[in-house]
């Protein structure tokens, strides 16, 4: 398993920062006291069960509800309920989980529009690059993204957040609808090649087991709130972490094993 | 047959008209989900714009442009100091709709309030007249065709090649997705605003020039047939209203002189009602669309 942090949890500096996020609707928070980080060239998964306020969270980081409380960092900006426009300015890509391109354009249009901030100049060795990684985009250029199949739409997507060469990227379960075969194509060319690239990602992701397979750091995310966290690697060999994903309610975990990562 | 003829050159200045005033109508809704029912009235508020500057003198056309400017400023004040602030509260599309009647008819009235009941009339020569085989065109009759056409071609080329026109279809696409790329749709959104405006603003000068006299119902009274273009076309499409124009003004123009005229509107909206039995997103759903509307 490719792996930016080494075994004893030595970590990158942290280029995304949440210090004790929460955040919520109508004042009432729904994720309390989240802290995490993410370092260059990492692929942080954060799993969790349905319900659990992982869309929540993405939603606060990207500054698309207020948070009440706490922090988000980037490397050196406060970026704290900060619009979305300026969060790209500041090299944040994020692709959610639908929605994720725009239908109604092109695919040209859609990558054009992922290099938004760039000068126009820069805009055909951007396109060539991300062809480059998914040449399979290069045919359908003239489509309407929204006539596109599940896996193009995804492939589409990151192509597009890739534009802007993101140095964090925030991805919310990029392979939910996505075959079994699919999603590891995704997770393993798309995800992890990014991440060893440079960029820090924080990945959301419902297949738990699938996301940290490629994962250097996982945290698991219940009720709101990180439960423990943990390499990757170590986490998917615990059989009570195991036991979250095979179904069972497993009552005894958060109090427990908390901060234990 | 040389009524029919006479009516295919009616039928093109009708289309001409509700041509540019369906494509700002569609933007509205296509850029902000605004269904702006006082687009009718902000209309006659640039028609009458234009009426002041006229009455001091000022040139037809230079007065049309000021009205177009006047529909520009009004849109752009309208959306932000109302559409926008309810939306934000939580207003939903229908609630938004009634906002929008509400101050259609606060306009309408207000108009009637300032200038009278009465109708007015723009000091404007109609000029030659130039005929194309057996249609006869007044000289503010070809002026409006050419106007017509370069709008058209000008929102063409901003929307399909332009960065800014670009971005405008993202944010109606998705504005939360628009905004992670970096583009600003509140500004993006103003943008579309004052475009859309400058059209209704156009639309209205144009059509009072068109229609020599008017009072302060006469947009609110257009704005019937200009729903049925943006509607026929696919609400929210620019192209389909364009196309939704041509019908509606010619179908209307052609069935009056074969029939009566009082049955203009009945037969355009006979088909409008038709077309949308087999195709309930317009005509051009699913082609060139701003956003996938589910209406």
């Amino acid at each position: 398993m490719p792996t930016s942090s080494d075994k004893d949890g030595h970590r990158p500096a942290p280029q995304l920062l949440l210090r004790e996020l929460t955040a919520g609707y109508g004042g009432t928070p729904i994720i309390r006291d989240v802290s995490i980080a993410v370092g260059l060239g990492e692929v942080v998964a954060i799993v969790g069960p349905n319900g659990a306020g992982k869309s929540t969270l993405l939603k606060a980081i990207t500054g698309q509800i207020r948070s009440l409380r706490g922090s988000v960092r980037l490397a050196e900006a406060d970026v704290t309920n900060m619009r979305g426009d300026l969060l790209a300015r500041h090299g944040v890509g994020y692709v959610p989980q639908v929605r994720d391109v725009f239908d109604t354009l092109t695919v040209a249009e859609n990558l054009e529009m992922g290099a938004y901030l760039l000068a126009k100049s820069e805009l055909p060795e951007r396109i060539h690059e991300v062809l480059a990684i998914f040449p399979a985009l290069q045919k359908m250029r003239h489509r309407r993204a929204g006539t596109l199949s599940g896996g193009e739409h995804k492939m589409l997507a990151i192509g597009r957040v890739l534009m802007l060469r993101p140095t964090t990227l925030i991805l919310d379960e990029p392979t939910s609808n996505l075959s079994v075969s699919l999603s590891k194509t995704v997770l393993n060319d798309y995800v992890r090649r990014t991440a060893d690239a440079g960029t820090a990602i924080l990945l959301v992701e419902q297949k738990a087991v699938a996301a940290l397979e490629i994962s250097d750091w996982a945290y698991l995310m219940m009720g709101g709130a990180i439960r423990l966290d943990g390499p990757a690697g170590e986490l998917l060999d615990r059989p009570d972490f195991r036991q979250i994903f095979l179904g069972h309610v497993a009552k005894h975990i958060p109090s427990e094993t908390a901060g234990t990562g | 047959m040389s009524v029919l003829v006479a009516s295919i050159g009616f039928g093109l200045i009708s289309t001409s008209i509700l041509a540019i005033a369906a494509v700002g109508f569609t933007l509205q809704f296509g850029v902000t989900n605004v269904f702006n029912l006082a687009y009718g009235s902000v209309m006659t508020g640039a028609a009458y714009a234009a009426y002041v500057a006229n009455q001091f003198g000022v040139d037809i056309w230079v007065s049309m442009v000021l009205g177009g400017l006047f529909g520009a400023a009004l849109s752009l004040l309208i959306n932000r100091g109302l559409y926008t602030p309810f939306a934000r509260h939580g207003l939903g599309l229908a609630g938004i709709i009634q906002v929008t009647l509400a101050l259609g008819l606060i306009l309408e009235n207000g108009l009637q309030a300032i200038f009278g009941p009465s109708y007015h009339s723009y000091q404007m020569s109609q000029g030659p007249s130039f005929h194309f085989g057996s249609m006869v065109f007044t000289a503010v009759q070809v002026g409006i065709m050419g106007i017509a056409l370069a709008s058209m071609i000008g929102v063409h080329a901003l929307l399909a090649h332009t960065k800014l026109g670009k971005a405008m279809r993202a944010t109606a696409a998705d504005a939360p997705l628009a905004r992670s790329c970096g583009i600003r749709t509140e500004f993006v959104t103003d943008i579309a605003w004052l475009l859309s405006g400058l059209l209704c603003g156009i639309a209205g000068v144009i059509l009072v020039m068109d229609l020599q006299s008017f009072t302060s119902t006469t947009g609110s009274n257009f704005l019937v047939p200009v729903l049925a273009a943006a509607v026929l076309g696919g609400i929210g499409q620019p192209y389909g209203a364009m196309l939704g124009a041509l019908i509606i003004g010619m179908v209307s123009e052609v069935a009056a002189a074969v029939t009566l005229p009082q049955y203009k509107e009945v037969i355009a909206f006979v088909i409008l009602l038709v077309v949308l039995l087999f195709r309930p997103r317009g005509i051009l759903a699913e082609v060139a669309s701003l956003k996938e509307v589910v209406a």
